[in-house]
Parts: C-alpha cells; structure tokens; sequence
C-alpha cells in the first residue's frame, strides 16, 4: 500500500511543479504573444485599408451572413475590413477574403488570402471591385470561373449586408 | 569504469551520435532537414529540451519511484517542450510557425526519453548535463549536416539565401522525402566509413540499447516465471 501511495504522490507532486512551472511561464509569455497576433491582424487588415492603425473587433450578432467570420472597426473613423470564407467550388478549402470598406462605404481594397481552386480568378476581376459601393454595379460573373466568382460576388455583397447588420445593432444599443 | 567528463560531452558528437549512429529521432531528422533554418530551430529546441530534462532527471533519480518513471519523464519532458514552445511563440514567431507541429512532438522523441532513460536515471546532474548538452550537439550537427546538403543542392540556396551558381542547376528531389531519405542513408555510411563501423559496440544495437529495455525485460522475465 506505501509503494504505490509514495509513486501517486511522486507523480502528483512532479505534475504540480510543472503546472506551476507552466503558469509562471504563460504569465510572462502570453501578453507577448497576444500582441505579436494582434500586431499580425493588424498588418493584414492594413493591406485593405491603407492608412488604417488600429482595429477593434465587432461581437457578430444574429443576422449576419454565415460568410463573414469578422468584422473589425478601424479606430480612427477611416473605415471597417471585414473577412469572408466562402465555398468556392470543387476545393474543399473555403476561399478566405479580406475586404476594406471605407466610411463612405465604397470598397477601399480586396485580397484574398487563400484560394485553392485549379483555375485561378485574375485579379483584374477580383480588384475590380475596389471603389465599387454596395450594389457592386456593372459586376457579373468571370466567364470559365463562374462559379468561384459567382461565390466571390456573393461574399462581397454579404459583408455590406453584415457590416450593415452590425452597425443597426450598435445604432440600436447606443 | 565510469567514463570521464570530456568523454560524456563529446560522445554524443560522433561516437554515440543520436541520429547516424543511434538513428533515433529519425521523424524530425527527415521532416526538418529541407532546410538549413529549420534544422538549426529544430536542434537548438531539441538540445535545451534534453539538457534541462536530463538534469531535472538525474536530480529526483532517487525520488521517483521505478513503477512510475516513465510517466513522471513524460511529465518532465512535456513541461519543458511546452515552455520552450511558449518562448519561441513570443520571441522567435516565424521560427515557431516553421517549425509547425514538429516543435511539439519533441514530447516524443526517442533521443529525449532514450537519454533520461539510459543516462539521466544513472547518473549525477553534472555529467547529465554534458550528456545533454553533447547529444543535443550531436543532433544539431546532424540536422544541419543533412539539411546543409539537401537545401543546397534541392533549392540552391543556404539558410534562406539563394546560392547565384547554383540556382540554375537545382535538384528538387533532395528537397523531397525521397531525397531526405537517400542523404540520410548516405550520412550514415559516410559515419560508418569515418568510425569504420566501431562507433557503437554491436550489443548495444539489441535489446540492451533498447530505451524500454528495462521495461520489456521484466515484463518478459515475469512471463517465463508464469
């Protein structure tokens, strides 16, 4: 019976240490990290919205299309970027897209950040879109993309409808 | 006859190298040798990992009950893994996202476990210490050996930087798990011609060398017994 209450308290001893250990690192460590990730969204949402410094994080209320996974409010006023994960066609892989608003609610810059369809949307299409406003006018589908641009269309749209959303829900709550 | 200090240190460079001549830790060896800084991360976590797990061993050596040494080295190596995981996350991020999921299975690599095992659990926090910080050597001599060939040749570059004679004249496959492999084999012939086959004695390539041997050996001796 010693034996194997002096092995549970060794082992429950050792993993006490080390949890102890682990929480004393995670202490020093985790602000340094959750900045580094924040500087790293930072920069990404920047590429959309040139001259953005800083973004906070909408909570996605209901309403909001599935697409949007996040909206993010530029601090200064300059505008919003929102990010998108679509299905596109044959990939099993949602294409991801990041798209830049303005406040004037023209589309300040688009990028996409993963897309791994066979054939590729030429980017003369896909930055089309930029200074288009919500009704995307003059905008139809890639002839032999169809589909892939017909989803990029589709999740364009989505983020107005979802920055919309968003914002009568803030509107409302003030 | 205990060997002496210099001897432990430098046993793991060439005589007792984990990879060319133990040929342990052959996972990360293959997947992290595609590149010269991915090798360098890959030892240097691995060679702090084992220095620190083999002294923080070797100190409760005397504590730790023999029913339950394995899951307390466990214990030991996964704390360590994860603070160096914790570090590198905050202070060297691009290396921590190359390195991807191989920085974790640090947990279970045989050269750690192997070495607290056959060394730690034997032996002072000293001489622990310089086997550590020699087999820790030995593997980052070896990733960057193999990595050294396999970058230049399968990429024409070094550590990231393009080699401008070379990068013309590439070999993609050495960049390819095939071609990890075939310099894999390669090293340890060459080893094997340098050490002319006596790196190891040969009874240390049977169960004895085993890192569970002590494990198995008993369960074995209690079924004869049956």
């Amino acid at each position: 019976m010693n034996k194997y209450v002096k092995s549970v308290t060794v082992l429950f001893s050792i993993c006490l240490v080390i949890a102890l250990l682990l929480a004393a690192v995670n202490f020093i460590t985790a602000p340094i990290i959750e900045e580094a990730k924040k500087k790293a969204e930072t920069e990404s949402l920047s590429t959309v919205l040139e001259g953005a410094e800083d973004f906070e994080k909408y909570d996605l209320t209901d309403g909001v299309p599935e697409t949007v996974t996040a909206i993010y409010k530029e601090t200064s006023g300059l505008g919003y970027a929102i990010t998108l994960s679509t299905k596109s066609q044959y990939s099993e892989d949602n294409m991801l897209i990041t798209v830049g608003i303005g406040a004037d609610r023209i589309i300040k810059g688009i990028k996409i950040t993963n897309y791994t369809e066979s054939k590729a949307l030429p980017e003369s299409y896909t930055q089309s879109y930029v200074g288009k406003d919500s009704n995307l006018e003059n905008i139809d589908t890639y002839a032999g993309v169809t589909y892939s641009s017909r989803a990029y269309k589709d999740a364009i749209s989505d983020a107005f409808a979802g920055l919309d959303t968003v914002l009568e829900g803030e509107k409302e709550a003030n | 006859m205990k060997k002496g200090y210099l001897s432990v240190l430098i046993n793991g460079l060439l005589k007792e190298n984990p990879v060319f001549v133990l040929v342990l830790g052959t996972c990360p060896t293959l997947a992290m040798t595609d590149s010269a800084t991915k090798a360098f991360g890959m030892g240097i976590a691995a060679a702090i990992v084992l220095i620190c797990s083999n002294m923080v061993i070797s100190a409760l050596r005397k504590i730790i009950p023999d029913t339950v040494r394995i899951p307390c080295y466990i214990v030991v190596i996964a704390g360590f893994v994860t603070i160096v995981q914790m570090a590198m996350q905050a202070y060297m991020p691009d290396m921590y996202k190359s390195l991807g999921t191989y920085l974790a299975l640090i947990v279970v690599n045989c050269i750690i476990l192997g070495r607290a095992e056959m060394f730690a659990r034997e032996n002072g926090i000293f001489r622990s210490a310089l086997d550590g910080i020699g087999m820790g050597l030995g593997f980052t001599i070896a990733l960057l050996s193999m990595a050294t060939v396999r970058e230049i040749l399968g990429a024409g570059s070094f550590f990231g930087i393009a080699i401008p004679f070379m990068k013309n004249y590439t070999i993609p496959f050495f960049t390819q798990a095939p071609g990890g492999f075939f310099v894999f084999g390669c090293l340890i012939a060459v080893v094997n011609v340098i050490t002319k086959g006596k790196a190891i004695k040969k009874k240390e390539f049977g169960c004895e060398g085993c890192p569970s041997y002590a494990v198995c050996h008993v369960e074995k001796i209690a079924k004869e017994e049956q």
